[in-house]
């Protein structure tokens, strides 16, 4: 992994911000707004940083944090990682702080998720309207590096029930529910979270109906900030701890 | 340290936590975080038991969140069977799950075991006496989907266990779940004695399954000879308490203690503003103090009676906010 450059930022000073965005209007807008409260942006060529090393390798040694948007390669075909993969590593790795936008709820199950346990903070394109937003998001990833999880990212071993598997354009997913999550909503994660096996359809759809354990964060506030790890293999179907079930009733 | 006996404002659900000298009851498990939140802020890291009165999920939810946390001990589980819970529904799936896991890789005794035979010192201790009165070892045995002795369908909250907690001041206290007719025709039926000091009204004070709300509320308060009768209501656009149950309340104790645990649609609309702050609650979780949806919130019953909220303050609180408020509106 490449050395930092550059210094650590002060506490509350956010330092050189990068903002990636594959809409250059947006990632403008989002440099605007940060300008607006004094901090310092570069909003980031997406043909300097092709691929995630070189993206890596460019955050490392030039900013001190980073705002970045799902999609990277939506209208700019020569990038070839999206934005969760590279705040992953970022955050995760390199111990840079950032803050992970998107424009489409529907990214967050299929792209988001298998990487949101090491991305603190996820904000809708709406928000970066607000920049103190933003620069909260990075202080708050910042207090997740240095100090670990608060206790809404804080997981607890649950079962989840698969609802439902369908296609996507980028896979296969799962839709399950949280056993202790006070919401009654399902959460989309691409199968292969839970199995390589579960990129074919027909042997995600055969597992539906059963259910699995994992870590999540129960004190997720919206669907949006949920995640897992850990997933035990070993499937168990419900109806089997049931004996005295009748159909009819349901 | 006296016993107490606290009942926390879930939303729509039931959760009592019962605390002894060195020993810890919860009675059902609503589906709120207020439930987690009300262990930690008590500072437990031990539940000996936890009592289900019937598995519908606005009391048995709450087990899945409880078994999760490796850092609380749990004694034992006490839950009935319930044949007309669907597994593959996805919420009772997941508690059904949890529960065997629970079982099956040791992290607590998980018992089916909850009716009028079960040994009551397995759920007394630290100076706190619980009693299991209902349902009876037949109703039980027949479970819901069957037939009562009168001929009558179970449903789930026929079986409802109905516990009475006395602290060791001697203040008794009624918990009897979701009872219904069924429930209470076979409990008086047999003699059983009700008597309570405080009374948590079955069913969140809404009882759709009886033909007569009134004449029901009024049976049951009438047969427990509570001078406090408390509801754990969640603010929808259902109103609960209804007033016809309200109404029954009264006519058994015209002087009945009234508290809800937040403000029902019947004292003030659903759709209403509320206020920006519930400066009268206790300090005890509550589901409904986010959005100030709270009544009269989380209350604790000990040495003193119920104590908080602060009643000046409350009672303010009620005469300004609500609009037709039910415990003043509809007394005799």
């Amino acid at each position: 992994m490449t050395v930092l450059s550059v210094a650590p930022a002060e506490p509350h000073d956010i330092g050189v911000v990068a903002v990636l965005d594959d809409d250059v209007g947006q990632a403008k807008a989002v440099e605007f707004q940060l300008q607006d409260v004094g901090v310092e942006t570069i909003v980031v060529n997406l043909d300097e940083v092709p691929t995630l090393d070189r993206a890596i390798d460019w955050i490392t040694h030039k900013v001190n944090a980073v705002i970045c948007d799902v999609q990277l390669s939506h209208l700019h075909s020569g990038v070839s990682y999206n934005g969760a993969e590279l705040m992953s590593s970022v955050i995760g790795d390199c111990k840079i702080p950032g803050v992970l936008t998107t424009g489409f709820k529907d990214d967050v199950g299929m792209w988001v998720r298998p990487h949101r346990h090491r991305i603190p903070v996820l904000i809708s394109r709406d928000e970066t309207e607000e920049p103190e937003v933003l620069v909260d998001g990075v202080e708050a990833c910042r207090v997740e590096i240095a100090k670990g999880r608060g206790p809404d990212r804080e997981t607890h071993r649950v079962p989840l029930y698969i609802e439902k598997a369908g296609i996507t354009e980028v896979g296969v997913a799962l839709d399950a529910r949280v056993g202790g999550w006070s919401r009654k909503a399902s959460m989309r994660f691409p199968a292969v979270m839970l199995d390589e096996r579960y990129a074919d359809l027909d042997a995600a759809l055969a597992i539906t109906g059963q259910v699995f354990f994992a870590r999540v964060n129960l004190g997720a506030q919206h669907e949006t900030d949920l995640f897992f790890e850990d997933p035990e293999p070993e499937l168990v179907d419900p109806t089997e701890l049931s004996l005295h079930f009748d159909a009819e009733i349901a | 340290m006296t016993a107490e006996l606290h009942v926390i404002d879930v939303g729509h659900g039931n959760c009592a936590v019962v605390t002894g000298v060195d020993w810890t009851l919860m009675v059902d498990a609503g589906a709120s975080a207020a439930v987690i939140q009300t262990i930690e802020y008590l500072g437990l890291d031990r539940l000996d038991a936890i009592a289900i009165s019937h598995r519908d999920l606005d009391h048995a939810r709450g087990l899945v969140p409880l078994l999760s946390r490796r850092d609380l001990e749990i004694g034992a589980i006490y839950v009935g069977a319930d044949a007309a819970k669907n597994p593959s529904a996805p919420e009772t799936a997941n508690l059904l799950v949890a529960l065997a896991d629970a079982k099956r890789n040791g992290r607590c005794l998980v018992s089916r075991d909850l009716d009028d035979t079960f040994n009551s010192e397995t759920l007394s201790g630290g100076g706190v006496s619980v009693e299991v009165l209902a349902p009876s070892f037949e109703l039980a045995m027949t479970g819901p989907k069957g037939k009562s002795s009168t001929g009558s369908t179970i449903s789930s909250n026929s079986v409802s266990a109905v516990l009475r907690v006395t602290l060791s001041n001697g203040r008794r206290v009624l918990l009897p779940g979701d009872l219904d007719g069924v429930g209470l025709a076979e409990l008086l039926g047999r003699g059983a004695d009700l008597s309570a000091d405080v009374l948590v009204f079955p069913h969140h004070g809404s009882l759709s399954t009886v033909a007569d709300e009134r004449a029901f509320a009024a049976e049951v308060v009438e047969a427990v000879g509570a001078s406090t009768v408390l509801f754990s209501v969640g603010r929808s656009a259902k109103a609960r308490p209804t007033e016809e149950v309200m109404r029954g309340v009264f006519d058994a104790n015209p002087k009945a203690e009234i508290a809800c645990t937040q403000m029902s649609s019947g004292c003030l609309e659903a759709d209403a503003e509320l206020p920006d702050r519930l400066a009268h609650l206790t300090k005890l979780p509550a589901a409904g103090r986010a959005g100030c949806r709270s009544c009269a919130g989380s209350m604790t019953i000990g040495d003193l009676g119920i104590e908080g909220p602060n009643v000046a303050t409350y009672q303010e609180y009620i005469g300004v906010v609500a609009k037709t408020p039910m415990c003043r509106t509809v007394r005799p």
